[in-house]
């Protein structure tokens, strides 16, 4: 067993939005989830980029799925959590939870 | 429009994620098309873009590293993956760089002349660039040298250089206020210093206002400045020194500031001044023309001469410069300046000073020279241009050679961009060897030119290869290696290679595969073209001042300047005296071996000399000449017209019975003659002169005074002996102007030694000579001329050895075609036409392009020609007869190679 990657914190992100949408999870949607839900300004490459180092750390899989009309024909590429990213996750929800334990009414109040 | 954007997105994504992304893309641009509108769609995609291409390295970087380890390798990459990232890079590179040099090596014979011509190339860019920088481009060493003003005054003499203002100006435009400036100061040049009697070391003294240094916004090195008290008299014994001189002189101890020192000036008269403060290295004002010397600064205290406006007794020495206030513009102060200039001249009538020049300071050091060295630098740009795309073109037709090596690697798994890579570095290896044989060229091309440089130049001390000029030169290199390397990698990475191989070896078969070639040798050709008109304008120029007819003969003729002392003599017969001694002094020069003529001269110099005298006339009819007319004037014995080698237009010149006494006459040159009296024949009519009367008895031919490139004047000529009698005199001076049969310098220790006997010992001015003051006038000139030549010649030679190599090459590739025509029944003459219509057809191309560029921007040679104007057609006939001519020559080679070939061995050949 390898030790779990600690992922970054946009990598957090990525992670996050691909076990929000399950099944649906490719470039697009991914990318959409982040700009609504933690609004902010990305790029596609930056999605891709992340989604590439995710899965070569072992954390997501990729497969390649068919050709799709509404996008001129081109095919998407869809991603899913592996073991290991579920985690990574996981452990990165934990420390975070475990860090903000109690804190919330004053982190609300915080400028 | 939406199709450009995703297309570009499409560029800046790696292969690999190109489709996903975009169809990513296309999905989110209807998505929001659909909610928002096509306007903010497309707002959004053009934002996309911006983001795509900010992430795009990242990107690339991230799919590369994937694409290297396997597709999928999903689990456990190991920590601290990074580092072996980087070994495997290095082993890439280490690998490229040896396939690199093996290249190189492989094909030899390109890579030597490659390198030489690009040596040549880089070489004298550097050496060009380190002259041009250090004089003309480089900031001067003040606190924003850009809002600093320099007034000056034109020079009545030509009407265009500039001279210092004089004191009075500089206090009257202090006092009067130019609201443009924030503040002004001013530093006269004064005497030269010593600091022992015995010193063989001496350096000038500046007078200086106590806020120059605030106004040039200098700190001191050590020490301080002058305060305002300082410029109270009896206060003023303090100096600064400026850094070079406190090293070399003390040591660069601190301890000598605030200590007494002892100066002596060239009467010996001592003054004991204490230093107060030491310059920054590298700082003086002004910054003069010639070697910089270190100098003195000691308070400057106006005289109650230079504090009266109205003085009439102006010495013009005072180098003023201004800061300007904020928002405050050139042509502002100019306004200012002008207005408090006419003002004076109102309230105080006799005054006219010439008209006030206001430059940035910048300009003012840099002076003309600054439009020449920039043509210069803008050359050896040219040449560097031709030298790329020849480098370009050979390295491209050796890779289309090495198609075959090329398409192997592709097979054995080679991508396409490491191919290209391998070409990129291959340039960048021989363009950075080329820099590194160029920069140590260079110390030795600097030292001759430094060697050549014409005077009248600031700042030259610091001409020279230091990180500045090697920056440039190394960035230069690497940036044309790439370009010319981006050819062959641009082949490399879009051919299909393998097919290129089944075709038999090369690229290039029929017309569109020479297309390349051709578009390359139109560039070159161009360029050439373009620095040839150029090259061409410039030495036509300078044959055309060095051959100006001056109106007198500049060859074999010095002047050496005397004072006879009248002291002895009894004031009722110093005029018998001087007549005596004049004849006396001319019979014994005139007696020494080799002199053809002599003659004496009295007022103002030899043409070229820079010595002017000019006088008012009044001819009837015509009234009192002023400013502008009034006459160069000499007064002359009668052998001087001989001696100049003039020539007479009309009448006669002067005679032996031309003498006190004898009814007064003069010769004026056909300028006057024309100015004064119209189309009317001068000769017999009279002139006032002095309160004389004088009848004019000849015309002369007129004669260039300032230099070969001003106008000539009107000049008028007195004979010695009838010139007006002043009074008072102790001594007889004048000049003996001599013409030598030989080279007069092997004379001018003879006469000097006669003219010592006849003065009882006194000693006379070292000679002058015209030849040499000649020289120095078209020294710029002269400089432009030989270096534009030099460019000239290497992109001449450059440009042929690009035709001849093209050519070669396209005939060696084209071998079995020609081979086919010959077999088919082309005749060798035929196929030699065509081969030299291949080459003329992208000469007249090149030459077309090159010399219509040079027509557009031929303006910009205006001011730097004489003689010539910029489209003189000649000149534009001229290069393209250079070029076709050469153009020819180096394609006939290839011709008759093509036209010899044997069809039975043509055929055979791969």
């Amino acid at each position: 067993m390898p030790s779990v990657p600690i992922p970054g914190e946009f990598e957090q992100l990525v992670l996050l939005a691909v076990l929000r949408l399950d099944r649906d999870a490719y470039g697009a949607t991914i990318r959409r989830e982040i700009e609504l839900r933690a609004e902010r300004e990305l790029s596609i490459s930056a999605v891709y980029t992340t989604l590439e180092r995710l899965e070569q750390k072992g954390l997501v899989r990729s497969w390649v799925g068919d050709p799709t009309p509404q996008r001129g024909g081109r095919r998407r590429k869809h991603f899913a959590l592996l073991p290991l990213g579920e985690r990574a996750l996981k452990l990165a929800h934990e420390a975070y939870t475990g860090m903000t334990a109690g804190l919330e009414q004053r982190l609300k109040a915080l400028r | 429009m939406t199709r450009l954007l995703l297309t570009l997105i499409r560029l800046a994504t790696p292969r690999a994620d190109r489709e996903f992304v975009v169809g990513d893309t296309v999905e989110e641009l209807e998505r929001i098309e659909r909610t928002e509108g096509a306007a903010a769609a497309r707002r959004w995609l053009r934002g996309e873009l911006g983001r795509v291409l900010a992430a795009a390295p990242r990107h690339h970087l991230a799919t590369h590293a994937r694409i290297r380890r396997g597709r999928h390798h999903h689990r456990g990459a190991p920590m601290g993956s990074d580092k072996m990232r980087h070994q495997f890079d290095w082993a890439t590179l280490v690998n490229d760089l040896r396939n690199a040099w093996r290249g190189l090596r492989a094909g030899r014979g390109t890579t030597a002349l490659a390198f030489v011509i690009f040596t040549i190339a880089i070489a004298a860019g550097t050496v060009t660039f380190s002259v041009v920088d250090a004089v003309a481009l480089r900031p001067l060493p003040f606190a924003s040298p850009e809002s600093l003003v320099s007034v000056s005054r034109v020079s009545t003499g030509d009407g265009r250089t500039l001279m210092p203002a004089a004191p009075q100006d500089y206090l009257a435009w202090r006092d009067r206020g130019v609201a443009a400036f924030e503040t002004i100061a001013t530093s006269q040049v004064g005497e030269r210093l010593r600091l022992r009697a015995d010193d063989g070391e001496s350096f000038p003294l500046r007078r200086v206002t106590s806020n120059l240094f605030d106004v040039l916004g200098v700190h001191p090195f050590a020490g301080r400045f002058f305060s305002p008290e300082h410029e109270q008299p009896g206060h003023d014994g303090v100096v600064v020194l400026s850094y070079e001189l406190w090293m070399r002189r003390f040591g660069g101890d601190p301890d000598a500031i605030g200590q007494h020192v002892t100066f002596i000036d060239f009467r010996n008269q001592r003054t004991l001044r204490q230093i107060v403060g030491v310059l920054p290295p590298g700082v003086t004002y002004p910054i003069l023309a010639g070697p910089q010397e270190p100098a003195v600064y000691v308070p400057y205290i106006p005289s109650t001469e230079d504090r009266s406006y109205g003085s009439l007794s102006r010495s013009y020495t005072s180098w003023v410069v201004g800061r300007l206030r904020p928002g405050a513009t050139l042509d502002q102060a100019r306004t200012e300046v002008e207005h408090v200039s006419t003002a004076i001249a109102a309230e105080f009538p006799p005054v006219v000073p010439p008209p006030a020049a206001v430059t940035s300071l910048h300009d003012r050091v840099v002076g003309p020279a600054k439009s020449w060295l920039l043509l210069v630098l803008g050359g050896v740009g040219l040449v560097l241009l031709v030298a790329c795309v020849n480098v370009a073109g050979l390295l491209l037709a050796r890779a289309t050679v090495r198609v075959r090596e090329l398409a192997t690697r592709e097979a054995l798994g080679a991508s396409r961009a490491r191919l290209a890579r391998g070409f990129l570095l291959e340039g960048l290896i021989l363009s950075l060897a080329a820099s590194a044989a160029a920069i140590a060229m260079s110390f030795w091309g600097l030292a001759l030119v430094k060697a050549h440089l014409p005077e009248g130049l600031a700042r030259t001390a610091a001409i020279g290869v230091d990180a500045r000029v090697l920056l440039v030169s190394i960035g230069v290199s690497i940036l044309c290696g790439l370009t010319f390397a981006s050819a062959p990698a641009w082949l490399a990475s879009r051919s299909n290679l393998v097919a290129l191989t089944k075709r038999g070896g090369g690229v290039i078969s029929g017309r569109s595969g020479s297309r390349s070639f051709g578009a390359f040798l139109v560039a070159e050709l161009a360029f050439v073209s373009l620095l040839l008109v150029a090259t061409t304008l410039v030495v036509a120029s300078f044959v055309l001042v060095t051959t100006a007819d001056l109106g007198f003969d500049r060859r074999n003729v010095m002047s050496i300047y005397y004072t006879k002392s009248l002291q002895t003599v009894a004031e009722t017969s110093r005029s018998a005296a001087e007549t005596t001694f004049r004849a006396d002094l001319l019979d014994r020069v005139r007696a020494v071996p080799g002199v053809t003529h002599a003659a004496l001269m009295t007022s103002g110099s030899l043409p070229m000399l820079g010595g002017l005298s000019r006088y008012r006339i009044e001819v009837p009819g015509f009234g009192e000449t002023t400013g502008d007319d009034m006459l160069e004037t000499r007064m002359v014995t009668p052998g001087y017209f001989e001696a100049m080698g003039m020539q007479l237009v009309h009448g006669r010149t002067f005679e032996a019975s031309d003498r006190a006494g004898a009814p007064r006459v003069a010769l004026i040159n056909d300028v006057a003659a024309q100015r004064f009296f119209g189309g009317q024949d001068p000769v017999g009519r009279v002139a006032t002169f002095q309160n004389n009367s004088l009848t004019i008895v000849g015309v002369l031919r007129s004669v260039r005074f300032v230099g070969p490139e001003d106008d000539a004047r009107p000049e008028l000529y007195i004979p010695l002996g009838q010139e007006p009698a002043y009074s008072n005199r102790i001594n007889s001076n004048g000049n003996l102007v001599v013409r030598t049969a030989g080279p007069a310098p092997l004379l001018a220790p003879a006469i000097r030694e006669v003219i010592r006997t006849v003065l009882d010992g006194a000693e006379p001015s070292q000679a002058q000579f015209i030849d040499d003051a000649f020289r120095r006038l078209t020294a710029a000139r002269r400089f432009n001329a030989g270096l534009m030549s030099i460019f000239g010649f290497v992109a001449i030679a450059i440009g042929a050895a690009g035709i001849y190599g093209t050519m070669a090459f396209v005939v060696a590739q084209q071998v079995r075609a020609i081979g086919l025509r010959m077999a088919l029944g082309a005749s060798p003459g035929r196929v030699m036409r065509s081969v030299l219509r291949d080459a003329a057809w992208r000469v007249v191309a090149g030459l077309a392009i090159g010399l219509t560029c040079a027509w557009a921007i031929s303006s910009a040679f205006a001011s730097l020609v004489f003689g010539v104007t910029p489209t003189e057609p000649g000149i534009y006939m001229m290069v393209a007869g250079i070029v076709v001519l050469i153009g020819l020559a180096a394609a006939i080679v290839p011709a008759l190679r093509a036209a010899r070939l044997d069809p039975l061995v043509a055929l055979r050949t791969e």
